[in-house]
């Protein structure tokens, strides 16, 4: 079995109401905005924490991420209503199947006052 | 087997050699570093501005040493190998630039078992035996790391024999520039090689428990037949079906009599 968990840590820009994190990790140098998929593989998300100012936090999958606009659809979508944090750990993952080496996500926010808010995401890059 | 995937003291090595359709039953004498088994490696020894082509087709740079960068690959002309300097060795090995090598005139009775792995996991990895020579093999098609099949990811468990020099190679098809760290679990095995034929060929077929790695070995090489006619004067004992018993005995005794050891 392969598998390598890692964290994600992102933040809002506080400037724009919208927008796509770039994401930071121990695991790689610099930020991406976001993560392909080895083909043959999934990317399981496990956990999720969110904190800060309120925001709807989406999780976006695209088949084709070499394409020259890549099309994004929302898979998942977690609300941030107040200022504060949430912490979710599901048993069950968000699960994304690489079938051709070129499937990415992406998680994005939408505030209606723009503001910071942070989000961690426990990531597994696994062939299970 | 121990708890470690070694094999114990007085317990069989069979390594088995696709290219030859050969291989070379070990008895294994006892352990060198028994107790001392796990090397924690650090980074794979990529170096910062080492330019690598892409999955893409393009290149990727190494912005920092041991990162693997986003989509690169090794070509099989650009093997990486594991210096000893990176566990801080410094001499007592027969190549300071290739931790894993074993001169046949330091040791021509040792083989290193190791189980390597690395992370992130997802890296596909090739080892080249021996190094810059192109291993894998689908019917008559020759795969490489950039293709679709023909590497692994995760982790490999070799055989290194005296005098074989070996290259390793990664490829990091995602678009992130990882950070990389190796880990290893090593035998260095006192060994030789079984003299018997009717063991010799038990060991073959199958009919003896042993512990059995197969060499990431699928072309001919001259300096792969080299390396091993030059520590034991053969490329290893012809691979015989059950069946086949009394040619395959007559032609052992013939080998082992003209065995170096």
């Amino acid at each position: 079995m392969v598998s390598e968990l890692f964290t994600v840590y992102g933040k809002t820009d506080g400037t724009n109401t919208t927008g796509t994190f770039a994401l930071s990790s121990p695991i790689f140098k610099g930020t991406v905005t976001y993560i392909r998929i080895p083909k043959g593989m999934k990317a399981k998300i496990w956990g999720k924490r969110i904190s800060g100012e309120p925001a709807t936090i989406t999780v976006e999958m695209t088949r084709d991420v070499t394409a020259g606009t890549p099309e994004w659809s929302a898979i998942h979508t977690e609300v941030l209503s107040s200022a504060g944090e949430l912490d979710i750990e599901k048993r069950r993952p968000i699960i994304v199947e690489s079938r051709t080496g070129k499937e990415a996500i992406r998680i994005t926010w939408n505030q209606s006052t723009a503001a910071v808010t942070y989000v961690e995401f426990d990531i597994e890059i696994t062939d299970e | 087997m121990d708890r470690f995937g070694l094999v114990e003291d007085n317990q069989y090595l069979v390594v088995e050699i696709p290219a030859y359709e050969s291989f070379i039953p070990f008895k294994v004498k006892y352990r060198v570093n028994r107790g001392y088994e796990r090397i924690d490696y650090g980074p794979i020894p990529t170096t910062s501005g080492t330019s690598y082509p892409t999955l893409d087709g393009g290149t990727a740079t190494v912005p920092e040493d041991g990162v693997m960068p986003a989509m690169a690959y090794m070509p099989t002309s650009d093997p990486i190998v594991f210096p000893a300097s990176g566990v801080g060795l410094t001499y007592g090995v027969s190549d300071t630039d290739d931790m894993f090598y074993i001169s046949e005139k330091d040791f021509d009775n040792r083989v290193i078992h190791l189980h390597a792995s690395f992370s992130p996991s997802w890296l596909r990895i090739v080892v080249d035996m021996p190094r810059s020579t192109l291993q894998g093999m689908y019917q008559k098609a020759t795969l490489d790391i950039n293709m679709g099949m023909g590497f692994r990811r995760g982790g490999i468990e070799t055989v290194i024999l005296p005098a074989v020099k070996i290259g390793w190679r990664f490829a990091n098809d995602t678009n992130m520039d990882v950070y990389t760290v190796a880990r290893f679990v090593y035998g260095e095995y006192v060994v030789d090689i079984v003299n018997d034929a009717e063991m010799v060929f038990n060991l073959g077929v199958g009919k003896v428990k042993a512990k059995r790695v197969v060499l990431p070995v699928n072309v001919p090489s001259y300096d792969f037949e080299d390396a091993l006619r030059k520590t034991w004067g053969f490329t290893g004992f012809k691979m015989y079906a059950e069946h086949e018993k009394s040619i395959a005995i007559s032609e052992y005794n013939e080998v082992i009599s003209e065995l170096r050891r």
